[in-house]
C-alpha cells in the first residue's frame, strides 16, 4: 500500500513524427489543474500517483491535439513518449509546418533563418526565390532557370557560401542538387546559419550556409507535381516513400525531378541584324528587342533511397544512390554583347552514399556517420564556325572554330572528378548542460582532363590527376545555463588540405605543384532570454575558406589552374535581438553584421584573354544592420518583412594585380546594398463552391540601386537601376492538400531586371502547377 | 586628301624645332615667352573588383595640370573588357574586341562628353587596331579574312577587302612544330601611307594560346587607288603579301591599349615594331629579337638594309618592347621590359607585371637611352602626348598611377601629375 500511496515523476516527452521534440507544446493531466508547457527538450513534468489512470491532453499550434490514458507504473520516474500528428488545417504563413524543426534552429545561438516549404510546396516557385526573400540574403543571378547565381549572406558570397543537403556539402553529391537545380518538390525545410556555422556542418564557409533539408522517410506519402510556364518551362518532381517489411522497419524512397527551360525570354537593347542597311558580307546591327535563343536547361535527378530503422546497433540506416544529368546551352560570355549561339556543356554525375544514425537510450548521446563516392564529368562544346547576333541570325566564320575565344577549336577537355568522403557527427552529453559536439569530414578529389584541345605537349601533364585532399575537424561545447535563459557554444575547427595541381603557364598545361595548408578557426555564439519575449543573441567566429577543386584545378572551359591560392579568412560579428509580443502575433528582428574577409579569391582575366584564373585579391569589411518584422494580423492572414543594408569596403586590394590604390576604402561596387521584401499571406480556409481552401500570396522584392563600378564621382557613373518585382500566387489545396492547383506570377509589372550589369533577367512570366499528395 | 596617321608626332616634332628656333631668337629678349599650354583628353582606367573588366573616365586635361587629377571632372564611357581607343578628329574611338564594338566619343571645349555612335564588328571575331585615313574613311580588321572599311563621321559601315587571295588560312606551317596549320591570318594593325594600305598581320595556329603560325613579320598590301570605299570585296585592291623574317609579326590586341606599332617618320619612311610576342617566355626560344624594319618611301616591300635591333640596345637581350611612341626627328618612346624583373612563378608577369622601364629610341642612329628607371606596366600604361618639347608618359604600378614629364631634348623627367587609374593621353586637336 506504501507503494500506491507514492508518486512518480512522470516526464512526458513530446514530438513528432521525425522524433524532433516539441517545445512549447501544451500538456494537461485532465481533470486535475495540472498544466504545463514542454521544454526545450520537448518535456512536460508531473508528479502523478503510482498505479492510477489518467487522461492526458497535448496540443500545439500545427498539430493534432490528442487526448492519452497513461497508466502510471509504480516506479520512481516514468517516461512516457507522445507523438503528435502535424495538423494540416493551421497553415498560415510560410513558416508554420514543423514548427519543432523551426523552432530548434532559431533557439539555437548561431544567426539562423528557417524555411519549411510545406505551405508552399503547391505554389509553382523557385527555391531560389524563396531564398532570397529572407534577410540578408542576396542571390543573383545571370539569367533564367539554370543560369549561374551567386548567393551572398551579409555580404559575404561566392564560394563563401556553402550549400548542404541533409548535411552534406552539395559538392559531394552532385550537380543536380545544386540550389538553382534542385526541385522544391523533394525539399522539406531549409535552414540558412549567417556568419557563424554550427561545427555539425564541416563547413570551411565564410558566409554563412545553407542547408537543405530532404522530405523524412517516417511515413508513406507520395508528392507529384508537375508545373508549366512562361519560356516553355516544365518542372516535374516525384517524392514518394513507403515502409516495408513485418515491422514496416524498413523503407524505400523515391526522388526526382526534371527541369526544363528554353529560357527564351526577351532582351532588350541587344545588337541584331538590320535587314535594310546590311549587305551580303557586311553585316550592319541595330540595337533592338530579342530572345534568347540558345539558353536550354535541362536538368535531370533521380535518386533512389534504401533505409532500415530501430535496429539493435542503429536507429537508422539509409543508403542512397543518385544520378544527375545536366544540359546547359550558353547563350553568351562574360556580358550580353558578346553572344554566342551554339555553345553548350554537359555535366553527369553519380554518387552513393550512405548514412548511420545512432542515438543512445538515455539521450546523452548521438552519432551520425555517412560515407560516399561521386563522380562527375564535364564537357563544354562550342566547335561552331559561325558568328550570331541576338535575332539568331549569322553569318559564317572562316577562322576559328567557336564562338567563346576561349580554347583551341572549341572543345574542352571532358574533364572528370572523383570525389570520396566520410563524415562522422557526434554529439555527447557530458553533463545535463553541457554538450559536446565532435564533426569530422575527410574529402578527397581526383581531378583529370582527356586531351581533346590542348597542344600536344600539354596532354601528358592533363593526363596527370591532380588531388585535393580535405579534412575538417570541428569541436564545440554547448552549456546550458541560467535555467536555459543562456546558451553558449564555445567552437574550434582545423581545416587541413592538401592538393596537387598543375602550374598553367599562360594557356598550357604545366608542372604539378605541391601545396599544404593547416589552419584554426574558431568561434563563440550565445543566446540569452532576457524575458518570454525578448532574446538577444551575440556571435563571433572566425573562419576559414579553402579554395576548392575549380579554383585549384581550373575547369578547362575559361577557369585555369592556379595550384598557389591561399585559403580566404574572415572575422565576422554577429549580435541580433528579438521581441514576441506576449500573443507571439507580432515578432520583431534586428541584428548587425560585421564581416571582415581577407584573401578573397575572385577570377582574374589572363592577359586579354577570355580564359581567367581565380587569384587571392583583396580584403574587404562589411558593416550591416538587417531587420525583419513578421504579424499574424488574423488566424488567415500574415504579413512579413525583411530590409538588409550593409556596407562593404576595400581594406586592401591586390595592387600587383591592376588596382588602383585609390580604391582602398571606397565601396565594393556591383554589390547590392540596400534591399528589401515583403510577404503577404491570407488564406481562405473554406470555400462555398468546393472544398478545400484558397491560398493567397503577394512578395515584393525591393533592391535599390548600386553602382557598377568603383565610385570615382564621375558624370554618368554606371549603375544598376532601382529594381522593385512583385509577385503574386493563388493556390487551391483540397483538404489535407492531397490535390491542389496552383498560379503565380512573376515580376507580374514586368520590371526591367537586371543583377549583374547589362545582363537582364526575365521579364513577366506565368507558371501553373498541380501537385498530388497521398499521405498515409 | 590624303591624311597620315600620327601627324600629332610630327607637328609636335615640328613645333619643337619652331619653338626652340623662337626660344633661340628670344634669348636676349626682355619679353617673356608665352607659350599657351595645351589640353589633351586623358582616359583613366579602374579595374572593377570581379578582376575581369576595368572602367573608363575621360575628361579635358591641360598639359600644365598639376598635383593629383581624380576622375571627378571626368565622365565615366561605357564598362569594358579590353579596350583599344584610337583619337582621330577630335573624337576618340572605343574599340572593345570582346564586345566587337567600336564606340565613338566626342568630348567638347568645355569637357561635356557626349556617345556619338558605335558599331559593331563581329564578323571580324575581335578586332585589331583601326587606322583612319580621312573624315570619311577608315578601316579596321582582325581575325578574318576582310578588313572593313567604315565612315568614322557616320559610324556607318561601308565595304570590305577581301585578301581571301593572299591568305594562308588553312596552308600548313611547321612553326613553332611540323603539322600544324594557319588557323587565322588576324589584321592586328593597319596603317595608311600615300595611296597604299598596310595591314599587318599575326597569323595564329592556335588562337586559344596565341601560338604564331610564322617566325616572321608578314604584311598585306593594298593599293587604295583600285577600292571602292562602297564595294563589297575590293579583292582588285590586294596587291601583294609581304614577308620579312628577321622580325616577328606587329600588332597587338589591346596591348598598349590602341597604340600603333606602325609609325611613318618625316620622310614618309614607314617602321615597323616587331615585338618578339611580349617576349613570352614560352614563345622566346622562337624568335629574334624585337626590332624595327622599315618600308621606305615609295616602296611597298621591307628594306632589306635597314634592320634596328631594340634589344641589344637597351635592355639587353631577352626583352620585350612595346609601345612606338614617335616623337619626330627619328625618336620615339617605348617600353622596355627589364628580363631580370620577370616573376619566374607567374607565367603572365612578362605582359602583366610593372617590369617595364620608358626608353628613348632612334631609329637613325640605331641607339637608345632610359628615360627613367622607373618600372611601369608596359602593355597597359601606354599613349604619351608631347608638346612643346615635352613629352608625357603614362606609369602604373603598385597601385599608383602619374604622369611623367619628360624633356625630349635631355630625357630629365619630372613627376607631373598623378591619376586615379591608368591614364592614357590623347591628342584632341587633330
Amino acid at each position: 500500500m506504501a507503494y500506491q500511496s507514492s508518486q512518480c515523476n512522470v516526464i512526458f516527452k513530446v514530438h513528432d513524427i521525425n522524433g524532433e521534440g516539441l517545445i512549447g507544446a501544451y500538456v494537461e493531466v485532465v481533470g486535475l489543474e495540472l498544466k504545463a508547457i514542454t521544454d526545450i527538450n520537448g518535456e512536460a513534468t508531473f508528479k502523478l500517483d503510482q498505479g492510477e489512470s489518467y487522461s492526458v491532453m497535448i496540443s500545439f499550434l500545427g498539430f493534432e491535439t490528442i487526448n492519452q490514458a497513461i497508466m502510471v507504473p509504480y516506479t520512481r520516474e516514468h517516461r512516457q513518449k507522445i507523438r503528435l500528428k502535424e495538423s494540416s488545417t493551421e497553415l498560415g504563413e510560410v513558416v508554420v509546418q514543423g514548427q519543432s524543426v523551426e523552432k530548434e534552429v532559431l533557439r539555437q545561438p548561431h544567426k539562423a533563418e528557417f524555411i519549411s516549404l510545406d505551405n508552399i510546396r503547391s505554389q509553382p516557385v523557385e527555391v531560389v526565390n524563396i531564398i532570397n526573400q529572407m534577410p540578408g540574403m542576396r542571390i543573383r543571378q545571370n539569367g533564367g532557370l539554370g543560369s549561374r547565381i551567386d548567393i551572398s549572406i551579409n555580404g559575404i558570397g561566392g564560394k563563401g557560401v556553402k550549400v548542404f543537403v541533409d548535411e552534406i556539402p552539395v559538392y559531394l553529391l552532385g550537380t543536380g542538387y545544386d540550389i538553382n537545380n534542385i526541385s522544391q518538390g523533394i525539399i522539406d525545410n531549409i535552414e540558412i546559419y549567417k556568419g557563424t556555422i554550427p561545427v555539425k556542418f564541416g563547413s570551411d564557409a565564410l558566409g554563412g550556409v545553407i542547408n537543405i533539408q530532404t522530405r523524412k522517410k517516417g511515413v508513406d506519402y507520395l508528392d507529384v507535381s508537375y508545373s508549366f510556364g512562361s519560356w516553355n518551362t516544365h518542372q516535374t518532381s516525384l517524392s514518394a516513400n513507403k515502409k516495408f517489411g513485418k515491422s514496416k522497419r524498413w523503407f524505400i524512397g523515391v526522388e526526382g525531378f526534371q527541369n526544363y527551360s528554353d529560357n527564351n525570354y526577351w532582351m532588350d537593347n541587344v545588337r541584331i541584324i538590320d535587314e535594310e542597311r546590311s549587305r551580303p558580307g557586311l553585316p550592319i546591327t541595330k540595337r533592338g528587342r530579342a530572345r534568347r535563343f540558345n539558353d536550354i536547361f535541362d536538368s535531370k535527378l533521380g535518386r533512389l533511397v534504401l533505409g532500415v530503422r530501430d535496429l539493435a546497433w542503429a536507429d537508422e540506416i539509409q543508403l542512397f544512390s543518385s544520378l544527375s544529368d545536366v544540359y546547359k546551352e550558353w547563350q553568351h560570355g562574360f556580358v550580353a554583347d558578346e553572344v554566342w549561339g551554339e555553345p553548350f556543356s554537359e555535366e553527369d554525375s553519380w554518387s552513393t552514399a550512405f548514412t548511420l544514425k545512432k542515438f543512445s537510450k538515455d539521450d546523452q548521446w548521438d552519432i551520425n556517420v555517412s560515407a560516399g563516392y561521386i563522380s562527375n564529368k564535364q564537357l563544354f562544346v562550342d566547335t561552331a564556325r559561325r558568328t550570331y547576333f541576338w535575332d539568331g541570325s549569322f553569318i559564317p566564320k572562316i577562322a576559328l572554330a567557336g564562338e567563346s575565344v576561349s580554347f583551341n577549336n572549341g572543345t574542352t577537355p571532358e574533364t572528370t572528378t572523383q570525389t570520396y568522403f566520410f563524415r562522422q557527427s557526434t554529439n555527447y552529453a557530458i553533463h545535463p548542460k553541457h554538450y559536446l559536439n565532435i564533426t569530422t569530414l575527410l574529402s578527397k578529389d581526383a581531378f583529370s582532363a582527356t586531351d581533346r584541345a590542348f597542344t600536344a605537349d600539354s596532354g601528358e601533364e592533363l593526363g596527370d590527376p591532380q588531388d585535393l585532399l580535405k579534412n575538417y575537424a570541428g569541436l564545440s561545447l554547448e552549456s546550458k545555463l541560467w535555467n536555459e535563459r543562456l546558451t553558449n557554444i564555445a567552437s574550434i575547427k582545423h581545416f587541413y588540405q592538401k592538393s596537387k595541381a598543375v602550374a598553367n603557364e599562360f594557356t598550357r598545361a604545366g608542372s604539378l605543384s605541391d601545396n599544404t595548408f593547416s589552419l584554426v578557426g574558431y568561434g563563440n555564439v550565445l543566446r540569452f532570454q532576457l524575458n518570454p519575449n525578448f532574446v538577444i543573441n551575440v556571435g563571433y567566429e572566425f573562419t576559414i575558406r579553402l579554395a576548392d577543386g575549380n579554383e585549384l584545378f581550373g575547369d578547362y572551359i575559361t577557369t585555369i589552374s592556379n595550384p598557389d591560392l591561399k585559403p580566404e579568412e574572415s572575422q565576422n560579428i554577429n549580435l541580433g535581438a528579438n521581441w514576441a509580443s506576449g500573443n507571439n502575433k507580432l515578432r520583431i528582428g534586428a541584428s548587425y553584421f560585421y564581416r571582415n574577409s581577407s584573401n578573397k579569391i575572385a577570377p582574374v582575366g589572363v592577359g586579354n584573354r577570355a580564359n581567367i584564373q581565380n587569384r587571392n585579391l583583396s580584403q574587404v569589411e562589411t558593416n550591416g544592420v538587417e531587420i525583419n518584422a513578421q504579424y499574424q494580423a488574423t488566424q488567415h492572414l500574415s504579413f512579413s518583412a525583411n530590409s538588409t543594408y550593409q556596407y562593404a569596403i576595400a581594406k586592401d586590394l591586390d595592387l600587383s594585380e591592376g588596382f588602383s590604390a585609390s580604391s582602398i576604402g571606397e565601396r565594393i561596387p556591383n554589390e547590392p546594398y540596400f534591399f528589401s521584401n515583403f510577404i503577404a499571406n491570407y488564406t481562405i480556409p473554406k470555400l462555398s463552391v468546393i472544398p478545400g481552401e484558397l491560398k493567397l500570396r503577394y512578395s515584393l522584392n525591393n533592391v535599390y540601386s548600386f553602382l557598377a563600378t568603383w565610385d570615382q564621382g564621375a558624370t554618368g557613373a554606371s549603375s544598376t537601376p532601382t529594381q522593385t518585382i512583385h509577385n503574386l500566387s493563388l493556390v487551391w489545396a483540397a483538404p489535407k492538400e492531397r490535390w491542389s492547383f496552383g498560379l503565380e506570377g512573376r515580376n507580374v509589372f514586368n520590371t526591367q531586371a537586371f543583377d549583374n550589369f547589362n545582363v537582364q533577367k526575365p521579364g513577366r512570366g506565368f507558371y501553373v502547377k498541380a501537385r498530388l499528395f497521398l499521405e498515409n | 586628301m590624303k591624311f597620315y596617321p600620327n601627324t600629332n608626332r610630327i607637328g609636335t616634332a615640328c613645333l619643337l624645332a619652331v619653338c626652340s628656333l623662337f626660344t633661340g631668337c628670344n634669348n636676349n629678349d626682355d619679353e617673356p615667352e608665352v607659350v599657351v599650354p595645351g589640353e589633351f583628353g586623358m582616359i583613366t582606367s579602374v579595374i572593377n573588383p570581379n578582376g575581369r573588366s576595368r572602367a573608363f573616365y575621360l575628361q579635358r586635361v591641360s598639359v600644365d595640370s598639376t598635383g593629383m587629377i581624380d576622375n571627378s571632372n571626368a565622365t565615366e564611357l561605357d564598362p569594358q573588357t579590353s579596350a583599344m581607343i584610337h583619337g582621330f578628329d577630335g573624337s576618340l574611338y572605343f574599340s572593345d574586341y570582346r564586345k566587337s564594338e567600336l564606340i565613338r566619343w566626342d568630348i567638347d571645349e568645355s569637357n561635356n562628353v557626349t556617345r556619338a555612335g558605335e558599331m559593331s564588328f563581329a564578323e571580324l571575331n575581335s578586332q585589331g587596331n583601326a587606322a583612319f585615313r580621312d573624315e570619311s574613311t577608315a578601316f579596321i580588321g582582325g581575325m578574318s579574312n576582310a578588313i572593313i572599311i567604315f565612315n568614322p563621321s557616320t559610324m556607318e559601315k561601308t565595304g570590305t577587302i577581301d585578301f581571301s587571295a593572299v591568305s594562308k588560312v588553312g596552308d600548313p606551317t611547321d612553326f613553332p612544330v611540323a603539322g600544324g596549320t594557319y588557323a587565322v591570318d588576324a589584321v592586328s594593325e593597319i596603317i595608311v601611307r600615300d595611296n597604299f594600305l598596310y595591314a599587318a598581320l599575326m597569323p595564329l595556329s592556335d588562337a586559344s594560346s596565341f601560338d604564331p603560325a610564322e617566325i616572321g613579320c608578314s604584311i598585306i598590301i593594298v593599293d587604295l587607288d583600285k577600292l571602292d570605299p562602297n564595294a563589297i570585296g575590293n579583292e582588285s585592291a590586294v596587291v601583294e603579301r609581304i614577308y620579312d623574317e628577321r622580325g616577328s609579326s606587329t600588332g597587338a590586341w589591346g596591348s598598349g591599349g590602341g597604340n600603333p606599332f606602325m609609325q611613318i617618320d618625316e620622310n614618309n619612311d614607314l617602321y615597323v615594331l616587331c615585338h618578339n610576342f611580349w617576349a613570352n617566355p614560352s614563345l622566346r626560344s622562337y624568335f629574334k629579337p624585337a626590332c624595327i624594319l622599315k618600308i621606305a618611301n615609295g616602296e611597298t616591300n621591307f628594306d632589306p638594309d635597314y634592320y634596328f635591333d631594340l634589344e641589344s640596345v637597351s635592355a639587353g637581350n631577352g626583352n620585350g618592347i612595346v609601345n612606338f611612341e614617335y616623337y619626330g626627328n627619328g625618336k620615339f618612346l617605348a617600353a622596355v621590359q627589364d628580363p631580370t624583373a620577370v616573376d619566374p612563378d607567374n607565367a603572365s608577369s612578362y605582359f602583366q607585371d610593372p617590369i617595364y622601364q620608358w626608353w628613348s629610341f632612334d631609329l637613325n642612329a640605331k641607339s637608345a637611352a632610359i628615360v627613367n628607371e622607373t618600372y611601369t606596366r608596359g602593355a597597359s600604361a601606354a599613349v604619351s602626348y608631347f608638346e612643346n618639347g615635352f613629352g608625357y608618359i603614362p606609369f602604373e604600378a603598385d597601385g599608383k598611377n602619374f604622369v611623367m614629364r619628360v624633356d625630349l631634348n635631355t630625357l630629365e623627367t619630372k613627376r607631373h601629375f598623378e591619376t586615379v587609374g591608368l591614364p592614357q593621353l590623347y591628342n584632341l586637336s587633330e
